[in-house]
């Protein structure tokens, strides 16, 4: 018969041989240091970051890295992470959120090891103060990238329609894309995807007219006047037929899968351009890259270097010096540059810029190239973006181009709307 | 001394039981009371997840009913699926029920494949189908265009189809409500409809004053347990709008709404108010049917 002592006997014993075995995994643990590194992207980079990863761990032993990588729902299952209290050690940010994770203190100062555990002697002029948020280096920039045009050479050729060049205006623009879906004459495909909801063209657009999406203060930095001049252009535009209606428009998410070009509903695409061999991979014709239209000749081009991707340590780390080793080699080791080639934008470290460049490939080189050919036209990178940046995106921007778009707001309404709603998010 | 004997057998089964149960017991505690009730504490807060969470009062709750539009249209969008999803379900769950209760040969394998879409029908996999059946050049449309000539819309992508396209989604799962009409048919006796059909009752008319009335326990079952699930629909509406509840908040469900405002806008807090509400709401229309059925549902005893 089993009595109370006994019980209590085999409970401690097992409890013994549990706290026993969880100290043995805890001192294995302390050996062998483990990196979390979390990203989004195509199954490519996938391939390739996970090279960089096993060069990482064959210079440092006993480390390894964790991949983790997200489609859509990155944010949502960073933001999930960051509640729960177990960001990975390294993950991949953006400008569009890079400031909002580092004003919340998710992403840790990189200052103390700036200069020493990750070297920036190299790095292109001014990278570092793309990442600076509220004086700080809250992240490295992985590469440069630039705004950009990506389109179809094949059908344009078979068009005679003149291509989009370096010096082509809004309006031209406009007028090539009515012809050019005239031209093509099929079901279900125009010349170019509705941007009215793509920020990243918008703050170009902006900045062809010296205003911006955010000011230095955090606030809105354009009028309801100046947004709806944008509604009524990309209005006019679906209108006439020349850019994807709004149950088109409704799904494309910004991302390269839902992109009007892959899902073979454009031959034209607004994007980055460091994103040109991953739309190549996917379509069929042969791309070209230019920078997007412009207001007119006298106008700024509306161009910027901005950090195509961000890495950022979690400030919750356990092993943040060993997370700065590797973000250091990712960005300065020549084989780890070898490995990457262009698949997340130029690289910002100069000398393996230079030593890529030989071994890529002509579509990759066509992004490289764009970046060096656009330096005489580039401007000023945009302040940080304000908390609440994010928001505002996915509250205002994103719904009220989806009104315009299926005709609930009028682009003067949805002027108004957008300042209303920004006002109101950004609180001022 | 017996008496102390019993005691003591009583004490010790009862440890003996609990001791079994502290797994469930853990569980429960640590993963269902204890989120519960800090979420009861975080609805009166403004928590953002990095910084600690900071005691605002009533303000989240006041703010939901006086100044967040998106609020209404969540309830909106929720109610109108809730009170189209449950009555076509259930009704066409019936109608399944009933068809099959006619000793169809095979039933077995019928009543498997019919319940097969309830098994799938809340996975991402069968939404992202959805979504390529209902797109604009999707399977509908070509068919419809083959068929008939006619030009259709992206159903799930223009704003006034959306939620319709999710509504037939939540249809098609009817499997598990059939299968419990399907039970409850069995219990009707069958030497009531011989009675009726010998004093001349037409098929219609044993359906409506025989089995309807008999079948009420398994409908009110059946209406409660659904209305509750589709107030909590979430994976279907996330899936096919892309996590935004579009186009233009169409398919905005009330839990999507909550989902956005934790994990995407960081408002924890002000997402646990919502989640209070959600659960009166529940609540309130499930009393509500309780109050109800002593008024239509009939049990035998």
């Amino acid at each position: 018969m089993i009595n109370r002592r006994q019980i209590l006997l085999n409970g401690a014993m097992l409890g013994a041989g549990a706290i026993a075995s969880l100290s043995g995994l805890t001192a294995a643990a302390a050996q062998e240091a483990r990196l979390r590194l979390y990203w989004w992207g195509t199954p490519d980079r996938l391939k390739r970051t996970q090279g960089v990863s096993e060069l990482f761990s064959q210079k440092h032993a006993g480390v390894t890295v964790n991949a983790e990588t997200a489609g859509s729902d990155y944010w949502t299952k960073l933001t999930t992470m960051m509640a729960g209290g177990n960001l990975p050690d390294i993950f991949q940010l953006e400008p569009g959120t890079f400031a909002d994770y580092g004003r919340r203190n998710a992403a840790m100062p990189l200052d103390q090891y700036l200069g020493k555990t990750i070297r920036t002697d190299r790095l292109a002029p001014g990278a570092l103060d793309l990442v600076l948020v509220d004086g700080k280096v809250r992240g490295v920039p992985i590469a440069v990238n630039a705004c950009a045009m990506l389109y179809d050479t094949d059908v344009f050729a078979k068009s005679g329609l003149k291509p989009p060049s370096d010096d082509t205006t809004w309006d031209e623009f406009a007028k090539t894309c009515v012809e050019l879906t005239k031209f093509i004459g099929k079901d279900n495909v125009w010349a170019v995807g509705n941007c009215s909801h793509y920020n990243s063209v918008f703050t170009a657009w902006l900045k062809q007219r010296d205003k911006a999406m955010f000011t230095e203060e955090g606030h809105l930095g354009f009028t309801a006047e100046d947004a709806t001049e944008w509604y009524e252009y990309w209005n006019a535009l679906a209108t006439q037929g020349g850019c994807t209606p709004a149950e088109i428009q409704a799904m494309d998410k910004r991302l390269v899968e839902t992109n009007p070009l892959t899902t073979g509903n454009a031959a034209i695409a607004l994007t980055y351009s460091n994103l040109l061999p991953a739309y190549q991979a996917v379509y069929k014709g042969p791309l070209e890259i230019v920078a997007p239209p412009i207001k007119d000749a006298k106008s700024p081009t509306g161009l910027f270097y901005r950090p195509a991707l961000i890495w950022s340590i979690a400030s919750t780390s356990k092993n943040p010096d060993l997370a700065a080793e590797f973000l250091d080699f990712f960005i300065n080791d020549r084989d780890a540059g070898k490995t990457l080639g262009i698949e997340r934008g130029v690289p910002i470290n100069l000398d393996v810029q230079q030593a890529i460049t030989p071994d890529i490939n002509a579509i990759a080189k066509k992004t490289v190239d764009f970046i060096n050919a656009i330096a005489g036209r580039v401007g000023s990178y945009p302040p940080p973006i304000p908390l609440g940046a994010a928001e505002f995106d996915t509250r205002a921007f994103m719904p009220v181009a989806q009104k315009l778009a299926f005709g609930n707001l009028t682009p003067a309404e949805a002027g108004k709307e957008l300042i209303a709603q920004g006002k109101r998010i950004l609180k001022g | 001394m017996m008496g102390r004997g019993l005691a003591g057998s009583g004490f010790r089964r009862q440890v003996a039981s609990y001791s079994f149960l502290i797994p469930w017991l853990i569980g429960f505690f640590a993963l269902t009371v204890g989120p519960i009730a800090t979420s009861i504490y975080l609805s009166f807060t403004d928590y953002g997840l990095m910084a600690p969470p900071q005691w605002i009062g009533m303000e989240n709750y006041i703010r939901i009913a006086s100044d967040d539009p998106r609020f209404w249209t969540a309830m909106n969008v929720t109610f109108t699926f809730v009170l189209l999803s449950v009555p076509l379900k259930l009704a066409f769950a019936l109608a399944v029920a009933v068809a099959l209760n006619k000793g169809l040969r095979g039933l077995a394998v019928f009543r498997a494949i019919f319940y097969l879409p309830s098994l799938l029908g809340g996975t991402v996999a069968i939404a992202f189908m959805w979504r390529q059946i209902f797109s604009r050049d999707g399977l509908l449309n070509r068919g419809l265009e083959y068929l008939f000539g006619y030009d259709g819309p992206g159903w799930v992508s223009s704003p006034s189809t959306a939620l319709y396209t999710l509504v037939l989604l939540a249809i098609w799962q009817f499997g598990s409500s059939m299968i419990i009409f399907l039970a409850g048919l069995r219990q009707i006796p069958q030497d009531m409809y011989e009675a009726a059909s010998i004093d001349g009752a037409s098929r219609a008319r044993q359906f409506f004053k025989i089995t309807l009335p008999l079948l009420t326990p398994v409908i009110f079952f059946n209406a409660v347990i659904q209305t509750i699930d589709a107030f909590k629909a979430f994976t279907s509406a996330f899936v096919i709008s892309g996590g935004d509840g579009g186009p233009i908040d169409s398919t905005l469900f009330y839990t999507l709404y909550l989902f956005q405002e934790a994990f995407v806008n960081l408002h924890i807090g002000y997402a646990s108010a919502l989640a209070w509400i959600l659960v009166i709401i529940i609540a309130f229309f499930t009393a509500l049917s309780f109050l109800s059925a002593r008024y239509w549902v009939h049990y035998d005893d």
